[in-house]
């Protein structure tokens, strides 16, 4: 009885003292100020001046499921689709912030901002794999992945805003070994509309390293070159997201290592030289987005452990945080 | 002296045992089921067939006979902050299947692991998939498809779509 007593009571107490991080518990979010002093970068100095510009840019935010726009010092935000519905798959905004354009249980739609006119494009598309929703510059097509009765393998399908009208930019089978053998996810559209970038992997298994490369397309040529091998580095083991600067320059690309722990690279794309601008295992890193003018772009920060906190920030392609952006969520376009 | 000690660390271990239970209620939610009635296309053209069968959960099930064409379709999407998720083997499973599930963030996938699940062993219960690295998530996505796997016999065989289950963290 007594053994039996003693380890109830053992068990009890060692269970109890497991740590958290396998039950983590989520707390709002504090505001970005908050977190500039705490080991932000690889260089880790806290800028003495906070430069911040004039807040009139129009960004899109995602909070908690909440799509919306707003300016940049988070004010006058306006909702473009509610947590309360189902959740989306892609969504995009278009670069004169009109139109709101969305993938939700394989129909696209399209959002007219001022008139609150929702309508849905869909013609053939039986579904996507993933990756990301994004406009032309002229705003008149869409790029995303997905495939079709006629091509049901995943391809690169540019869709027209007013018809739904699919063109097949690149099936899989008209890409290298890698590519047509494994899976293919559209990730980004140059900001003048002449290449895209798109990435080829393979699913790994829990722990292992995900093979991978990343490619650019020159729509012109229709022709690919692959400007990054996963097997011939070793820091990042698992790419999450892409995003190809406005003179395509650099390519911003966030993923984690082995930890995994979210960082932020740049690749330069004119010497094929790739740079970690984040650093750190107290916070995860993404950038989805550049701003104008391609020397800077938005970077989220989200704490690994509780309460979770996260924070934006503009930083440029040195890595230096130039100042925060006081936005709840995270900007993604 | 020894009553008195037993009585103590019994008192003790009650607490500690109900505390931990209470914290526990605190952090995890669910499960929550995610039915085969809920499949969108992820890449598949042809839908797996729905079945009658008590072997399988709530008596239904869908499937699609392995081939080198693999259809994959996905479940439901799941609440935010999906952290555990297990999917249930059906007793009229034959082949091994590769499960494949996703977290995502502010739209960027996240989590992203393949499991071989070989549902002609352990028929009648729930394999366990796996948990999150990335809490919080916006949401949690379970895919599958016919696809042949390798190291595994694939001669016409099916492979079951039937109910996921996962749980949520807080």
């Amino acid at each position: 009885m007594k053994k039996s007593i003693l380890f109830v009571f053992l068990l009890s107490f060692f269970v109890a003292c497991a740590p958290e991080t396998t039950v983590p518990i989520l707390t709002r979010t504090a505001q970005p100020t908050d977190l500039i002093p705490t080991g932000l970068m690889h260089n880790t100095a806290v800028p003495t001046r906070v430069d911040i510009p004039e807040m009139n840019e129009k960004v899109l935010v995602v909070s908690q499921g909440n799509y919306f726009i707003a300016d940049l010092d988070g004010s006058a935000p306006v909702l473009l689709y509610s947590a309360e519905m189902e959740p989306l798959t892609m969504a995009s905004l278009s670069s004169d912030k009109t139109k709101f354009a969305y993938f939700k249980n394989n129909f696209l739609y399209v959002l007219d901002i001022a008139r609150q006119a929702t309508i849905a494009l869909n013609q053939d598309i039986i579904g996507s794999i993933g990756g990301n929703l994004r406009w032309s510059p002229d705003e008149k097509k869409l790029a995303m992945t997905c495939s079709n009765s006629q091509h049901p393998s995943n391809s690169i399908c540019q869709i027209d805003a007013q018809s739904g009208q699919i063109e097949f930019l690149l099936n899989q089978s008209d890409t290298d070994q890698f590519c047509s053998v494994n899976y293919m996810a559209f990730f980004d559209w140059s900001n003048d509309g002449t290449t895209m970038v798109y990435t080829c992997f393979i699913v790994p298994e829990k722990g292992q390293k995900q093979a991978f490369a990343i490619y650019l397309y020159d729509i012109a040529s229709k022709t690919s070159s692959r400007i990054f091998d996963s097997s011939l580095q070793d820091s990042i083991w698992y790419l999450h997201s892409t995003s190809l600067s406005p003179n395509n320059k650099y390519l911003l690309v966030s993923g984690a290592g082995q930890t995994p722990i979210d960082q932020v690279f740049l690749l330069d794309l004119t010497t094929n030289n790739m740079r970690q601008l984040t650093s750190g295992s107290e916070y995860h890193s993404d950038a989805f987005v550049w701003r104008i003018d391609g020397d800077s772009f938005y970077l989220h920060k989200t704490m690994i452990q509780s309460p979770y906190t996260e924070s934006n920030f503009v930083m440029d392609t040195n890595g230096e945080v130039l100042f925060p952006v006081d936005v709840d969520g995270a900007i993604i376009e | 002296m020894r009553k008195v000690i037993s009585r103590i660390v019994l008192s003790v271990a009650v607490a500690t045992l109900v505390a931990f239970l209470f914290a526990s209620m605190a952090n995890a939610a669910g499960p929550y089921t995610i039915t085969e009635n809920t499949l969108y296309s992820a890449g598949g053209y042809y839908p797996p067939i729905q079945i009658y069968n008590p072997g399988c959960a709530g008596n239904y099930c869908r499937y699609l006979v392995q081939d080198n064409y693999p259809d994959t379709w996905r479940w439901a999407y799941t609440k935010p902050n999906m952290y555990q998720l297990w999917v249930y083997r059906p007793l009229v499973g034959q082949a091994a299947a590769k499960y494949w599930w996703l977290t995502y963030r502010y739209g960027t996938t996240k989590d992203s692991w393949f499991v071989t699940v070989d549902q002609s062993k352990n028929k009648g219960t729930w394999a366990y998939l796996g948990f999150a690295d990335y809490v919080p998530n916006d949401k949690g996505e379970l895919r599958l498809s016919e696809a042949c796997v390798p190291g595994y016999w694939c001669g016409g065989l099916k492979v079951y779509w039937d109910n996921m289950k996962y749980n949520t963290s807080p």
